[in-house]
This record gives C-alpha cells, structure tokens and sequence, in this order.
C-alpha cells in the first residue's frame, strides 16, 4: 500500500535558491563548529572548516564541485579517522564528530534549493550537540546567533535569486530574528509546561570529563606540594533569608575517618543505597537553603555544617555527610536544612573504636607530644585547648607551597617542617587528639564563599576547599575545630592571588567571633560579581529547571498534584491559546490601520469588488464612482453622493458626526 | 471658527463669458484662472495662432484687469520692459516712465526669443512684484500675473527658458488646436477683437485680491498631504524619473489645488484637485527616466498619478 | 485562509528533526537542547503566519492575453496590487505545470506574463491559474486560486497556399459593390438586401441585385474564398487563408472573408484583420 501525504511538491526546487543562501548557511555552520572545536579532535574541527572554505571559494569563482569518486574517498576517509580517533560512531563525542564530519562532506554536493534546507536542517542538529558538551551563558548565546543565521539560510532558500544581492543577508538575518522572536511565547509555554517525567530513552550518558575538584575521597598532606588554585565555581548557594555568618561558613564534604599514617580515607561506601545514619539534633535556628552544585563526578552533596535532614535524591549517612542516588554528571540543586549548632547521638562502640584508630609503627613523635600536652588534664575540651595552644605557640607557619613529607608526613611536620596548608593541620590535630584519646576525625569541604550582593546569594569556588577535624566531646558530640585558623596572620605566607578571599580567615580572631567578610569591592569586583550573579540565574532559572521545578511551579498555580494527563492537557491548551495569540496579532499587526471615515468606504468598496469593480490606482473616489455609474447604473444608486459625502468627511474640515453617521447609514442601505 | 464662504458666482460668471469666447478650452481657462488666483504665473507653451494672446486679453477684461503686451525679439532690453527714469526738463528732475510691465495682467509673447538678460529682468520682477531701477523701488500693481509664451517649435536664435526658470512659473500649459466645432464656431463667428471690446467685467481687482486671500484659506487635510507627500516622494523615487519634485514644486502643487478647490466652490482640498493641476504645475518640473523618455510632461504626469495610491 | 494551506516536503524533514531534537533532549535531560527544539517549533507556527500573511488580501486579476497564432505562446498580464506596507517574497503563478515567481514590493502594483503555449487554434482560456506562496521558511504553501479566466483568441497557424487564387490580386474579382451604379445581375446568396432590386421583384422580376461600380483605386477588393481553395484537411485550408489574410492586410489592401456560412464584408485595418483572423479560429 501506498502512503498517501497531503504533501505539497514545491515547484520552486528546481530553481536556484537566491545566492545569500549559501553564504548564511556556510557562515551559520562555521558559527555552530566554533564551540565545538574545544571538544572535537582538532582534526574534525580542521576538516570541517576546510570544507565550508572550500565550499565558498566554489560559489565564489564559479568552480565545478568536486566528481563523485573524490567525495566517496573523503568520506571513506573522514568515517575511518572517526573509527580511529573513538572506536565507535555512536555516543556523545563520536557522534557528534560523525554528524559534523558528514554535514561539512555533504556541502560538496550541495547544489540544488532541497540540498540546502538539508544542510541547514542538519545544521540545527549541530548547533543542538553542542549543548552536550557545554551550557554555558557565552556559548548559548553564541548558539542563538548560529540559529537565526541557519534561519535567515532557510529564508534565503525560498527567496528569488533576483531579489537584493546587494544587501547580502541583511533582510534575511532581520526576517529570521523577527521571526524567531515571535517564536518566543510559544518556546517559553513548551519549555515550561513541556512534561519533565521521563528519564532517559536509550543509552545512560556518558561520564563527563573529570571535573576540576578540590575534594576527594582520600587526603594525603604532604604528597602535593602545592595546593591546586582553581577559581572555578564549585557550588553556589541561595539562602532564603540572610546568609549565615562568616564563621559558620563550614560546606561539609566527604568525611575521613581512616588513616594508614600517610593518608586518609572515608568509610567505603556499599554498592547501592547506602545506610541511613541518624542525623544531628539542632540546637536552636537552622538554615534553609539551596545549594545548585556544579558537576563533579562523585556523589557527595556538600552541605552547610551540619545538614539536618536528607534532600531528594540523597541519603544522609553515617558522619552527617549527604550522598547522592547518582554521580552528579551534571549541574544539580538541592533543597537542604543546617543547623549551625548541633547534638550528636551518643557514639556506638565501633564508631568510638573508628575514631580513635591510628596505625601501628607510624607518629611515634606525634603519640609522644599528644601525652605531654595533656598530661594532668582529666577534660577533653582543655585536652583540644592544648593542643590549639601549642600550634599557635610554637612556630607553625601557613603555607601553600609546603615542602614533601613523604615518610611520616604527621611527625615530619609537627618537628622538622612546621609549614603546611589545612590538611597538614586537620591531620596533624586529628592524630594529636587520637593519640591524647579523644576521638576525632578529618573532615574536607569549603569553607567561606563570596557573598554576591546583585544575586543575593554565595558563590563557593574550588579554591575555597579545605580541610578541618572534629571531635567527640561528651555532652556535645561532634564538634568542629578547625586548627588552621589559630595560625596568627604573621605567620601566613599567602600567594597574591590568595590574598584576596583568604586574608579574613587569619585575622587573628578566632572564626566564631568573626562578621561576616566585606570589602571594598573594585571595578572589576563589580563586572565579576555581575557576571557570576547573571550565571547562577542562569543556572538556576535556565539549566535547572526540572521535574521538581515543574512541580513547584504548578504547585504555586495552584495545581499541586497533576497528572501527566492534567499536565498533557495544560500544556495543550496553553499552547493553542499562546499559537492563536500569536496568529491574531501577526496577522493584526500586518493590517494598515483604517480610520473610521474609511471604514464604511472599504466596505463599500469590498463590496464593489466581488462584481469586479476596483479603483485604479490613483483613482480618486468621486471619479470611481463616476465610472462605475456610467458602466452600471443599476449596480449601486447613490454611489457618486457616497463618494462626495466620503471625499468630503476625509478632506474636509470640521466634519460633522452627523455626516459620518449619514455616510455608514448610507453605505448599510446600499445593495450592490 | 467661522466656515469660509466659498460660493463665488462672480468667478462662474467669468468662466462662462471667457467660455463665449474662447471656445472648447474650459479646461485650460480654468486653469489659467486657478494659476492667478494662486499668485502665480503662466506659462503657454505653443505655436502661435492657437489663441494664447486672446487668452489673456479676455482674461484681463473678464476680471476688470488692465492688460499690456510686450512683444519680445531679439533686440528688447530689459528698460523696453521695466521703464525708464527720463530727465524732465521743467522739473529738473529724472523722472519714471514705467514699463509694460507696470500692467495687472502681463502677456510676454515669446520669451524665448529675447536674450537671457531680458529675461531675467522679466522674471525677477515676477518673482519680486517689484522693480528696482537706479535705487529707487517701483511697486508693481496688484494683483499682478504674468502670461509668458514660449514657442515650442526649434527656433534659430532663440533662447529656450532655462529649468531655473521655468520653476518660476506656477503652471506651464499648452492649449493644443481647437477641437472640429470650436473651430467651426471660431471660423464662423464674429470677429474675436470686437467681442472682446464688448466684454463686460465680472470682478474688479479688489474682489480678486480677496479671492486670492480666500484661496490660502482652504483647508488641507492631512490625509490630503499624506497623498501630496507620496506624489513627491514617488516622483525621487520611481525610476520613471529622472528628477523628482522638488519642495518648491510640492509647495506650488498645494498652492494650485486650494485654488482649484475655491474655483469648485470647496472650502478643502481633495486629491482630485491636486490631480487636476499636477499636470499643469508638475509636468514642466519632471524629468523623465528609464523607460519614459519618449513621454511628453502630460504623459509623464498621468505616469505619476496612476502610480500612487490614494490613502 | 487556511482552506488551502498544505504542508510541504520540506515540513515532513522538519517534523521528523523536531522529533529527533526533542528525543535527544529528553535523554540528555538537556534544558537548553528543549529550548532550541521548542523554538523550531515556535518558529514552524511563525513561519505559517507569515506565510499566510505573505499571501494575504493579495488580489491579483488575470487579463486577457493578446491573440496569437497556433504554435505561439499566448502571454497573459496579471496585475497585483499590494497594499501592505511589506514587500510580499516569491509568490509563484502556477498554471498547469507552468510557473512564474515575482516579489511584490511594499504598497505597489506590479504586472507580470503568464506565457502559455497555444498549440491549437481557437478561443482558449488561462485554464485554471492560481497563485502560491511558501516563503519564508518553505515549510507550508498557500494557494489561492483565481477567479476569474481570462481567455485568448488563437489564430490558425498560417501555411503559405499552394497556388494563387485564379484571379489576379492586383485586379480582384468585382463582386458587384461599390459606389457608382453599373446594371443589375441575378442576386447571388450574400448579397446584402439593400441591393436588392424590390421594385423589381414586385414588378414579377426574378430576384436581382443592384451591381454597383467602385472608383478605379478603390476597387482593389479582395475576396478571400474557402471555396477557391484545392480540397484539403479543415486546418490546413484556415492556414491558407490565415496566410492569405496576413499577405491582403500587409499589402495594406481591402479584403473580405467568406467562409461556408460566415462572411466578413470587406474592409482593411488591425480591426478587420482581427475580425477575419477570429472568424478563422472559431471556425
């Protein structure tokens, strides 16, 4: 059987398209490959722009395009370069080289007006692959301009190939960019309302490159030699009242009870669901947030100190720490609860045992200094006082460039160096406190973030990570202490580029007594924090929008609970209400404005048109009616005082109402 | 705000006694008309013999006008136009002795063959309504309308208007031959001079001023400069011109309709006014282009009104 | 004004790139992936509304063509007027398989010729004419089909005749018409009643005709006879004398046309030539 569509062969395709339409296209494809050359081999990317040159100097000198057996061979070629370079042509990044490759090779026989609107319709894939590889704010902006050159292409199309080469494109790219504008309210009621519920179709996506992070599961003080500056944003956090204080501003990462005396690891997590563990008893207010976490590839969700109460999506677990269902690949937000004050639930034996645990034949020094300094003190809050104590006392220096401690790196750097970064404190103190019989662990996250005053919300980068201890106090629990911060300013050796978001953490103060960090911001402070403020909307709005998003949107409509159905049908209506809109006004806009002198007159003359009478151009209305009356008397009695009566309402002045009211009534009588 | 009165029998009544005489050039005679109640100036542009010096005489009688005729040829000065100052003995003074041009209506037959320097003496005291000899200034009457003819037919020694020129004159027309009746009726009918000799004035020279008055009292609509607007902007545009009309002309063309309007006895302008004197006021100021060359200034302005639609 | 909006080829590739845009959304969960699926799609309704806009209160009026003889291609003026303020893009006249493209610029007329070829002698008309648009985005073509027809007279196809009629062109058989009175001769069917010689029928004469004489230099009246032809095919006699019309009018010579049953007096001019040549194609 044959499929029938009620399909149109358009009669224009064996004619050439208008000459810009090749150009736009050429330019559109080079505008989409420019992101793509960040994460295409750089052969691809090479191959392609070749192509599109290629392809212009053709239409430019009037070339013959290349003979079948050359294309053949270059596509042979490009499909085994593919093979090559990815082992596969199906996934993210082979595919998408795949589809670049053959769109720049299908250029070479692009030659009639359908080769084109192919071209230009794969083009719009390319520009949407590109979003696979990056979301940004720049790069999404950039996309915008790659599709309404593709648009002005299309338009270019299915113009006359006589129509304005002078103005190359110019009222194309207007017409695509109106076109697309008008397109909006349509986009927004689709992306909005467009069903959230399905998760993948086919292949899970694959793990993104590893991303920049300055936490992982194990630490190893000494082995790095220089700490790794990254300015790049870890989390952004949105509070929904006034941020906490500075000193509070603990981001709480992956907990590490275990050492083997050089490093130190987290609990292993179990295949699958992790074990709930009981959370922290608030003491007093707690924070409501949210917490939009850039990818990093693991599964912790970094919480203020301490999260009280698991989000969706993750499981609160032994250690306070909130792990997620799944790596987090991509951008994820998180509704969380902290509290800055807290109680912990009384230590099982094992835990208790966990964090006492030191390895056999390693800080012999550091076991030998812990009983020293507290010796006589029957208090494990004056035992951690002590301890503080002789790290503020004794020559402690901070550093970012410490030397390599390779050996026993505790008892190297409690004795001989005496230089370190965070984690050199956060274990040297932990061993200390074990070795006096406290129990106490590591604990890595962030600490501080920049408070954005034009987003009204904290930006925490990779250079803020850190590293603290906690200790089991009896009567309070688990108790955060943070050795780093004793370090008196005089002995901090910061790097310029540190300077200026570390400088308030070694004021000298201890952290709690501290406000919260201010300063005078630059000019360039200023761009930055504009900039930063602009992509956590972004992120926010645009790149987080989701299932739960939806929800909430539709809970605040006041439709809780809908159904996919209730949505489907929503979205249905809304759509066509939206699509309807859009028609009128277009159609509305496009109209000349009539006044209502002119009004019954149009009529008059729609009405004359059906028998085929239509003024010339040019024809006044007296002499229209002349005629008309001389050709066919019958046809409409009173047409000549119509048209005086009209030239002199339109022309005339101080009309009367009375005479345009006797002008309407007369056109109403009239039967033509 | 008071309506304008723009019931003027006396200028019907002109119309049909210079319609006796002057036969089956309704149109022409309008416009002539139309051209003096504009201010302005006419230019027939013919070969002689059609009737153009009978034109004006019997305008000039119709209206209650004094007439002169100056006769241009090669050896006029501009003195032969404007007048002379001439030493009187008894007075000891110089004394002016105006011109033919110091007449309310002025027929200039022929311009074309007197040098440019006449000319311009001509046309500057059209322009000015004046005429300043040795210092002293001379008003020239009112109201006051020049009728220039020009020969249309090459001519050794002559010098065709300059464009400059031509846009001086409000109107250029041409009468064209009398149509087969008028002629019969003009071939057997009295003698022309002795009819006009009897001609009986319509107006006197204060009712025309006061016409004149009225006519920039009409009203323009705006619709109606939307349409004048377009005609202009057409007229730079369109490749069927070379040259477009300039303000002036605009100007001129607004000036013509408002008196065409009073002629019909309208206190506004409608399009079909402008249509009516674009031909006259117009066709002398387009230039031809593209594919229009061949088309005469008639021609050229019917191209110009069917080309713009009226709003 | 949707009534004949069809989707094109073009729509079918499109929907299927939405469809593959928007799985490829759904899988990678990719917001800014929905965003640009979603303004395709806004934009394929966009681009409807133009397109119906483009083609909207878009009047054109077919004229007659002029006519043409048998092989020629009759050419027929179509008038726009566009009284938007928008230029309207690539709007296709389609008559059969014949095509024509024109832009309208903004607030102006434009006239354009539909050629058809007109391989048959006769009154033809346009045959259906309608006109289309599917700018911008040629996703969508809107048609509206004329109204009117305008119609052509076509000429036969002129073949030059074998032979000369007997009588000598220079010196045309006298048929009896003209000016000064020469005698009376038996009425011969065609000849017109204001010759007929009443006064002597009512005397009990056989019917006769008055014959009349015209001025030497007038009387270069030419008869072109069907029946002065050699038997042959219909066509090929009305090319004969299609040819034998065109060579009397471009001699600039008097001519009449009789047919079996049809005649045309005689007369000279683009009128009667239009008259015979018409009477030849209805024939």
């Amino acid at each position: 059987m044959r499929l029938r569509l009620p399909l149109e062969r358009s009669p224009l395709l064996p004619l050439a398209p208008h000459p810009s339409a090749l150009y736009l296209t050429l330019l559109a494809l080079a505008m989409t490959l420019l992101p793509h050359t960040g994460f295409q081999p750089l052969w691809i990317s090479a191959l392609a722009y070749a192509l599109i040159g290629w392809r212009a100097l053709v239409e430019w000198r009037g070339w013959r395009l290349p003979p079948l057996s050359l294309r053949l061979a270059l596509y042979a070629a490009t499909l085994a370069g593919i093979l090559l370079s990815f082992h596969a042509l199906h996934g993210r990044e082979a595919g998408t080289a795949f589809l670049l490759g053959m769109l720049a090779l299908k250029l070479l026989e692009t030659r009639t007006r359908r080769d084109l609107v192919v071209v230009i319709f794969i083009g719009y894939f390319g520009v949407i692959t590109t979003f696979l590889f990056s979301e940004t704010l720049p790069v999404a902006l950039w996309m915008v301009a790659a599709t309404v050159t593709l648009t002005a292409a299309l338009i270019a199309t299915h113009q006359l190939p006589t129509q304005g080469r002078q103005r190359a494109g110019r009222p194309q790219l207007a017409t695509a960019g109106a076109l697309l504008l008008q397109a909006l309210p349509l986009m927004l009621i689709l992306f909005l309302l467009f069903p959230r519920h399905t998760g993948p179709l086919w292949g899970l996506p694959e793990v993104r490159t590893a991303a920049v992070t300055g936490l992982s599961d194990t630490m190893q003080p000494g082995s790095i030699n220089q700490l790794v500056f990254s300015d790049a944003v870890a989390f952004r956090a949105d509070f929904a009242d006034a941020p906490p204080p500075a000193g509070q501003l603990y981001w709480r990462g992956p907990v590490l009870t275990h050492t083997d005396g050089r490093s130190w690891r987290a609990t292993p997590l179990p295949p699958g669901q992790p074990p709930r563990a009981t959370p922290a008893t608030a003491i007093g207010s707690y924070y409501d947030y949210t917490v939009i976490l850039e990818a990093h590839g693991e599964r912790w969700v970094l919480a203020l100190d301490v999260p009280l109460e698991a989000p969706s999506g993750a499981t609160l677990i032994e250690g306070y720490q909130l792990i997620s269902r799944e790596t987090i690949d991509s951008r994820s937000r998180f509704q969380l609860r902290s509290a800055p004050q807290w109680r912990s639930e009384p230590l099982t034996p094992e835990a208790w045992l966990d964090a006492l645990q030191l390895p056999d034949g390693y800080h012999p020094r550091a076991r030998a200094l812990a009983n020293q300094l507290t010796a006589g003190s029957d208090n494990d809050q004056e035992r951690v006082a002590r301890v503080l104590a002789h790290f503020r006392d004794q020559p402690f220096y901070y550093t970012e460039r410490p030397p390599l401690l390779l050996d026993d790196p505790v008892d190297q750097f409690l004795f001989e160096a005496q230089r370190g970064f965070c984690e050199h404190y956060a274990a040297a103190f932990t061993v200390l406190m074990r070795a006096a019989g406290v129990p106490a662990r590591v604990v890595t996250g962030y600490h501080g973030g920049q408070v954005n005053p034009l987003g009204n919300h904290l930006t925490v980068r990779q250079s803020d990570a850190h590293a603290w201890s906690e200790v089991w106090l009896e009567g309070r629990g688990w108790t955060r202490v943070d050795p780093t911060s004793v370090i008196p300013p005089s002995r901090v050796e910061l790097s310029q580029q540190t300077q200026r978001i570390r400088e308030p953490a070694f004021d000298g103060r201890t952290l709690d007594e501290r406000p919260a960090p201010h300063w005078q911001p630059s000019g360039l402070d200023h761009l930055r924090m504009g900039w930063d403020s602009v992509n956590h909307r972004w992120n926010r709005w645009v790149l987080g929008y989701s299932r739960e998003e939806q929800e909430r949107l539709f809970g605040r409509l006041g439709w809780p609970q809908l159904s996919l159905r209730g949505l489907l049908l929503t979205l249905l209506l809304a759509v066509g209400i939206a699509a309807v809109a859009t028609f009128a006004l277009l159609q509305l806009l496009g109209r000349e404005r009539v006044d209502k002198v002119s009004r019954p007159w149009r009529r008059l003359l729609q009405r004359l048109a059906r028998h085929g009478h239509r003024p010339e151009r040019g024809e006044p209305p007296t002499r229209f009616a002349q005629r008309i009356e001389a050709l066919q008397p019958s046809l409409a009695p009173q047409l000549s005082e119509i048209a005086a009566l009209y030239t002199r309402l339109r022309y005339g002045r101080d009309t009367d109402p009375a005479d345009l009211s006797c002008l309407r009534r007369m056109v109403r009588r009239l039967r033509v | 705000m008071g309506r304008l009165d723009v019931n003027n029998p006396q200028l019907h009544t002109a119309l049909s006694r210079m319609g006796e005489i002057i036969v089956g050039k309704e149109h022409a005679l309008k416009l002539a008309l139309t051209c003096l109640l504009a201010r302005g100036h006419l230019l027939i542009e013919d070969v002689p013999g059609v009737g153009k010096t009978t034109l004006s005489h019997v305008l000039a009688r119709t209206l209650g006008l004094d007439f002169s005729r100056v006769q241009f040829t090669s050896d006029l000065l501009p003195a032969d136009i404007l007048g002379v100052s001439i030493f009187d003995r008894a007075s000891n003074r110089f004394e002016f002795r105006p011109g033919p041009i110091f007449a309310q209506v002025v027929l200039a037959d022929e311009v074309n063959r007197a040098t440019p320097k006449t000319q311009s003496a001509l046309l500057e005291a059209m322009e000015e309504q004046q005429v300043s000899l040795e210092g002293a200034t001379h008003r020239l009457p009112e109201p006051f309308f020049v009728i220039a003819t020009q020969n249309p037919l090459y001519q050794i020694g002559t010098f065709a208007l300059p464009e400059s020129q031509l846009d001086r004159f409000l109107m250029r027309l041409s009468l064209g031959y009398p149509s087969a009746a008028a002629e019969r009726a003009l071939l057997q009918g009295v003698e022309r001079r002795q009819l006009i000799e009897q001609l009986q004035p319509a107006l006197d020279p204060a009712a025309l001023v006061t016409l004149q008055h009225q006519v920039e009292q009409i009203h323009v609509a705006e619709p109606l400069l939307d349409y004048l607007q377009a005609l202009l902007h057409h007229s730079r545009h369109s490749a069927h011109f070379a040259a477009g009309l300039s303000p002036r002309a605009g100007l001129a063309l607004l000036r013509a309709a408002r008196a065409w309007a009073l002629l019909h006895d309208r206190d506004h302008v409608a399009p079909e006014d402008i249509q009516a004197v674009l031909p006259g006021v117009a066709g002398h100021r387009l230039r031809a282009g593209g594919d229009q060359v061949d088309a005469g200034p008639e021609q050229l302005a019917r191209t110009l009104l069917d080309e713009v639609a009226i709003p | 004004m949707f009534r004949c909006c069809r989707p094109t080829g073009s729509a079918l590739l499109f929907a299927l790139l939405l469809f593959a845009l928007l799985s490829g959304s759904i899988n990678y969960q990719n917001n800014l992936g929905f965003l640009l699926t979603f303004l395709l799609a806004g934009a394929l309704f966009t681009g409807l509304a133009h397109t119906v806009r483009n083609r909207h209160a878009l009047q054109p009026h077919i004229g007659d063509a002029r006519p043409v003889f048998a092989g020629q291609t009759a050419r027929f003026p179509i008038r726009f007027d566009n009284p938007a303020r928008r230029a309207r893009h690539a709007i296709e006249v389609v008559a059969g398989e014949h095509l024509l493209l024109t832009d309208l610029p903004a607030d102006a007329q434009a006239e354009i010729e539909l050629g058809l070829p007109m391989p048959r002698r006769g009154l033809h008309g346009s045959g259906p004419v309608e006109i289309a648009s599917s700018y911008p985005l040629g996703l969508l073509r809107c048609r509206l089909p004329l109204e009117a027809q305008a119609r052509v007279v076509v000429y036969p196809h002129p073949v030059a005749p074998p032979e000369r009629d007997e009588v000598d062109p220079a010196r045309p058989r006298s048929d009896g018409e003209g000016d000064e009175f020469r005698g009376f001769r038996r009425y011969r069917s065609g000849d017109s009643l204001r010759r007929v010689h009443w006064k002597g029928l009512a005397r009990g004469l056989p019917l006769m005709s008055r014959e009349h004489e015209q001025p030497r230099e007038a009387q270069a009246v030419e008869w072109i006879d069907w029946e002065s032809l050699p038997e042959a095919d219909t066509e090929l006699r009305l090319s004969w004398l299609c040819q034998r019309v065109l060579d009397a009018h471009g001699a600039n010579r008097r001519y009449g046309l009789r047919l079996p049953g049809r005649r045309v007096e005689p007369a000279s001019g683009d009128d009667h030539r239009h008259r015979c040549l018409t009477e030849l194609a209805t024939f």
